[in-house]
């Protein structure tokens, strides 16, 4: 999958929207901020498990990590889908501190690397390289008709 | 009355019988003004003669008290004055301070609570940067995320101009 968005309106964007497949049309249609959430608790469970760490953080980091289940809003991840998401691998991981070397010291937005991360492209490698991240998605995301009718 | 300050500059630079007009518009002995201050201060300056009328008197001393170099002479005896009168301000402070009958009393305490322990006020200005970054620093990131993908295997597209899909979103 890899997926470059023509601008919106036009009749590109309506051809590419017609054109997209199943999997696709899952990121297309799912809100940015799950996009970045999914990837998030990917590179989360990459540093439970890669990282060195006092015991009593990763225990803390786990337990946010289930905390996530009961907070995010609209019951958007379920246990299932936090079980299937695959820490990322070293590629990602790098990918991710470039994506966040464009936030400013002290950010705590994080606006700059959010937009990197949840541009369609930059999605897509991610989704290439951690299949699960899509699984997830799929398991929370089938997109209503009428969210099609609205961006098309 | 409290000792007189040095002269200054401007007190220096009057006549004699000016600068007397102006130390007795301070003396202990002045009527208050609108009782007749300014003609009281000219007689004892040594303004008019003894058979001066008050008229006359009052269109001298209004000549003198308009006259810009004894309103800088005025202006800075007072300021000499109030400094040279500190230690009794202190002193009537203090007393109102111990008089607890006295009308003023309370506000007195406090005028003076505020100047020992004034109330404090901390403003926590937190300042964000939260500039887009600039397209070069955008693209060079992109750029080496696509150098990471392709080392990594992943056959990318063509490059192509990266948009963010702007539209509505539910989260329901």
């Amino acid at each position: 999958m890899m997926l470059e968005c023509p601008e919106g309106g036009t009749p590109e964007h309506r051809a590419w929207l017609d054109a997209l497949s199943d999997d696709e049309r899952t990121v297309v249609y799912a809100p940015v901020g799950r996009l970045h959430e999914l990837l998030v608790i990917a590179y989360t469970k990459y540093a439970i498990e890669r990282v060195k760490m006092p015991r009593g953080e990763r225990a803390m980091l786990l337990q946010q990590l289930n905390d996530l289940v009961a907070k995010l809003p609209h019951g958007f991840l379920s246990a299932e889908m936090l079980a299937t998401i695959q820490p990322m691998s070293d590629t990602e991981v790098q990918m991710m501190h470039e994506a966040r070397s464009l936030d400013p010291k002290d950010c705590k937005s994080g606006k700059a690397s959010f937009d990197v991360l949840t541009n369609l492209r930059t999605f897509s490698i991610f989704v290439t390289l951690n299949p699960s991240l899509l699984t997830a998605l799929k398991m929370r995301w089938p997109v209503p008709r009428w969210q099609e009718e609205v961006l098309k | 009355m409290t000792e007189i300050p040095a002269w200054g500059p401007k007190m220096a630079a009057l006549s004699d019988k000016r600068r007397a007009f102006v130390i007795a518009l301070y003396s202990g002995d002045a009527p208050a003004k609108g009782d007749g201050l300014l003609i009281w201060a000219a007689q004892q300056a040594g303004y008019g003669t003894p058979t001066s009328s008050n008229k006359s008197l009052g269109v001298i001393a209004n000549r003198i008290v308009h006259d810009e170099s004894v309103q800088q002479a005025i202006a800075e005896f007072s300021r000499g004055m109030v400094r040279a009168i500190a230690p009794e301000a202190v002193r009537a402070v203090r007393e109102l301070v111990r008089d607890t009958r006295h009308k003023d009393h309370g506000r007195a305490i406090g005028q003076i609570l505020d100047r020992v322990a004034p109330i404090e006020t901390i403003n926590h200005v937190k300042i964000e940067d939260n500039r887009p970054p600039s397209r070069e620093a955008m693209e060079r990131v992109l750029a080496r995320i696509n150098e990471l993908a392709m080392r990594a295997g992943v056959v990318l597209p063509p490059e192509a101009d990266y948009k963010l899909i702007e539209g509505p979103h539910d989260d329901a």
